[in-house]
């Protein structure tokens, strides 16, 4: 029998703004939040071209000065205190919590300050990436990590949380990705040729890649029945998930790879195809990314069609670890609200991917209570989740997937 | 207990007194079909691997679709954003290679090994000093859970002169450490190991440190938590944690490498608790039963 994981909680920091509804009037209102990235001048790459946390933002949140020149560890710090106040266990009295987050920055900011001289010496802390997972008056009696699978990071870490809870070792979770922007990442995007100098505009013919962003975002994840027993507010239903590696190249998607994690979230969730309400892709804009996950999609969903498909990059940017994380969190609040959101950006659809529906324009009335939710990273590393309401769940038991 | 996996296999990595990786540690092969230019962390780890998968995995790519792997670093993408940094300052972007940042990611050496050996199970990486431990545990989860028929896992870590330096002179190794590569990994499956002198995990707890825990309650709190209540027997204790006084540091692969060297190998029949605690808050420990 499958376990069923009710997200209670939600923490959040994007380039948004601070909190859920910030998000949510991003992703809906498509603004273009673009510009060179904030922390130094980088007049030495070919492409400076960043969706950024404002720095306004950074000073006027709590995130701020939680833990001065490490912002990877005040993002964390910020979104779990929101997941577990949102869900009611700031004390977590009694309860056995844990707390399983991702990055593929963590500690290197202090590294790339310390290379360039710009602060003192750093202690092993600071270059410690665990060091994220928050503490202080927090402790937790759960199972603790910091995972790192590039950038499927953000779903992976909720997956593995998930497992902790089905094993048996914690009561509640906390999950969830996070990542900042850091001189060698655009460095990276811009010695693979994969930054983009427009908008990110995935799926649209002549899409030119990557543009990077930074954020965060975190659940509380419980046992179904637990919360329901607690009387938690259940704000979405992890049903279903699968990862898997591509063990081919270390960039280039591997369709067959990315269509076996498809198909094992489907397969966990006891979900059929037709029961998907929206995807919310990878879909980075690069050309390679589209095109595989598209094929891949193709390869499980057969002949009846892909259902609609969005895109939170477009508006997002690729905030990396924090990318999976913040795609389920736009599928909560599409279940929520009954909506899907646009994917911003998107002039022409490449003709190259044939038929596909992406969500445009203001966005589209949701009619079906499943959702599911894609993201992959270098190395192969592949995460697909499916999520739904309690509505959907009742379907799903009742034989109505 | 959360079950029982066999440690099949070990294997160990590490340098000489001197600290110097050399050719020896190091995979013969310089590129990959798949992956193109292997970084040396890469051709180190997978010098180890070679040693540790079982002859039958070897020997049949493309049939691993459940075996996974599963690795711990400190170091991370330390060591790329080095080389990304210092190349802009000195020759410029034109200098620097398009591989560099893909091939460095703290994961690239977990997916490196899975495609070199066509591992095609989960991939996981985890980051921190006391990683190499939790990859073991998140190993054994993906065992239990049904995801993966055996896993490759444990802990490595290759720091740059730079960084080893840095560590090395840290207050938590007194200002006198000695920071080596190593590798340290076990091949798991589930089951007992069932041979003579064979290890089994019997349990595992991950947490973290409250304020005003000793290494004691530490250690205490973590067995119980493996032991899912009050153990029934009293384990050996094996604490790892950074600690200077000349002894040698393998940063993530230190614990592994002492879970391989101490209980595996050397270890007295009868159970063992590994417990590492890192540089921060997280602690992780592993109930080892050693077989007579």
């Amino acid at each position: 029998m499958r376990s069923l994981a009710a997200i209670t909680g939600i923490g959040v920091l994007s380039p948004a703004g601070a909190g859920e509804e910030a998000l949510w009037r991003g992703l809906t209102g498509g603004e273009d939040r673009r510009g060179s990235w904030p922390k130094r001048v980088l007049s030495g790459y070919p492409i400076d071209n960043v969706v950024p946390i404002p720095e306004d933002l950074w000073k006027t949140t709590s995130a701020s000065a939680a833990h001065p020149g490490n912002r990877a560890a005040s993002l964390a710090d910020f979104a779990v205190g929101q997941a577990l106040a949102q869900a009611g266990l700031p004390d977590r009295a009694g309860l056995r919590v844990g707390c399983i987050l991702s990055s593929t920055t963590a500690g290197v900011e202090a590294a790339e300050d310390d290379v360039l001289g710009l602060r003192p010496v750093p202690t092993p802390s600071d270059l410690d990436g665990s060091v994220i997972v928050p503490t202080g008056a927090r402790r937790w009696t759960g199972p603790t990590g910091v995972i790192s699978t590039a950038c499927s990071s953000g779903l992976v870490a909720p997956a593995l949380a998930i497992d902790a809870l089905a094993a048996g070792e914690a009561d509640a979770m906390v999950a969830g990705g996070l990542d900042v922007l850091l001189e060698y990442t655009i460095c990276g995007f811009n010695a693979l040729r994969l930054a983009a100098g427009d908008r990110c505009r995935p799926f649209a013919q002549g899409r030119r890649g990557v543009v990077l962003s930074e954020g965060v975002a975190c659940f509380c994840l419980e046992p179904l029945e637990a919360a329901l027993r607690r009387g938690a507010r259940i704000r979405a239903i992890v049903t279903g998930y699968g990862m898997s590696c591509d063990a081919d190249h270390v960039t280039a998607p591997n369709p067959a790879g990315v269509a076996r994690a498809v198909a094992a979230a489907l397969e966990t969730g006891g979900t059929a195809p037709g029961a998907i309400g929206g995807i919310f892709a990878h879909a980075t804009g690069t050309q390679a990314n589209d095109a595989t996950e598209v094929a891949a999609l193709r390869t499980v969903f057969g002949t009846g069609g892909l259902p609609p498909i969005t895109a939170v990059k477009s508006v997002m940017g690729h905030p990396q670890a924090g990318a999976g994380a913040m795609s389920l969190l736009a599928a909560v609040l599409a279940l929520e609200n009954s909506w899907l959101p646009p994917t911003a950006g998107l002039d022409e659809l490449d003709p190259a991917l044939g038929g596909i529906d992406i969500v445009t324009g203001s966005g589209r009335a949701l009619d079906k209570r499943t959702l599911m939710v894609n993201a992959f990273g270098f190395g192969g590393n592949n995460c697909v989740m499916t999520v739904a309401d309690l509505d959907g769940v009742a379907g799903h038991r009742a034989g109505g997937a | 207990m959360p079950g029982r996996i066999a440690i099949a296999r070990t294997v160990t990595s590490r340098p000489d007194e001197d600290g110097a990786v050399t050719d020896a540690l190091l995979t013969p092969e310089r590129r990959s079909k798949k992956v193109g230019t292997l970084p040396d962390q890469a051709r180190f780890v997978l010098a180890a691997v070679r040693r540790c998968l079982p002859e039958d995995v070897a020997a049949t790519p493309g049939a691993n679709a459940r075996v996974g792997v599963s690795l711990g670093t400190f170091h991370g993408s330390m060591d790329v954003a080095e080389r990304c940094l210092r190349t802009m300052s000195g020759g410029g972007f034109r200098e620097v290679t398009p591989s560099w940042y893909a091939t460095g990611l703290p994961n690239a050496t977990a997916a490196i090994v899975a495609s070199v050996h066509e591992l095609a199970g989960p991939n996981l990486t985890m980051l921190g000093y006391q990683a190499g431990i939790e990859a073991i545990v998140m190993a054994c989860r993906q065992i239990l859970a049904g995801r993966a028929t055996a896993m490759l896992a444990g802990g490595f870590d290759l720091p740059s002169p730079h960084f080893a330096a840095r560590l090395a002179g840290a207050a938590e190794y007194d200002g006198t450490g000695t920071i080596h590569a190593g590798a340290g990994l076990v091949w798991l499956r589930p089951g007992d190991a069932g041979e003579p002198a064979g290890a089994t995990v019997v349990g595992w707890s991950q947490g973290a440190i409250g304020t005003g825990e000793t290494d004691r309650d530490v250690v205490a709190r973590l067995i119980a938590a493996a032991s899912a209540g009050p153990p029934d027997r009293h384990p050996a204790v094996h604490l790892v944690r950074p600690e200077g006084g000349g002894a040698v540091d393998h940063l993530a692969a230190t614990a592994p490498i002492r879970l391989v060297d101490a209980i595996v190998g050397n270890g007295e029949p009868g159970l063992h608790a590994l417990v590492v605690r890192g540089f921060g808050a997280s602690a992780a420990c592993l109930l080892v039963e050693k077989a007579v």
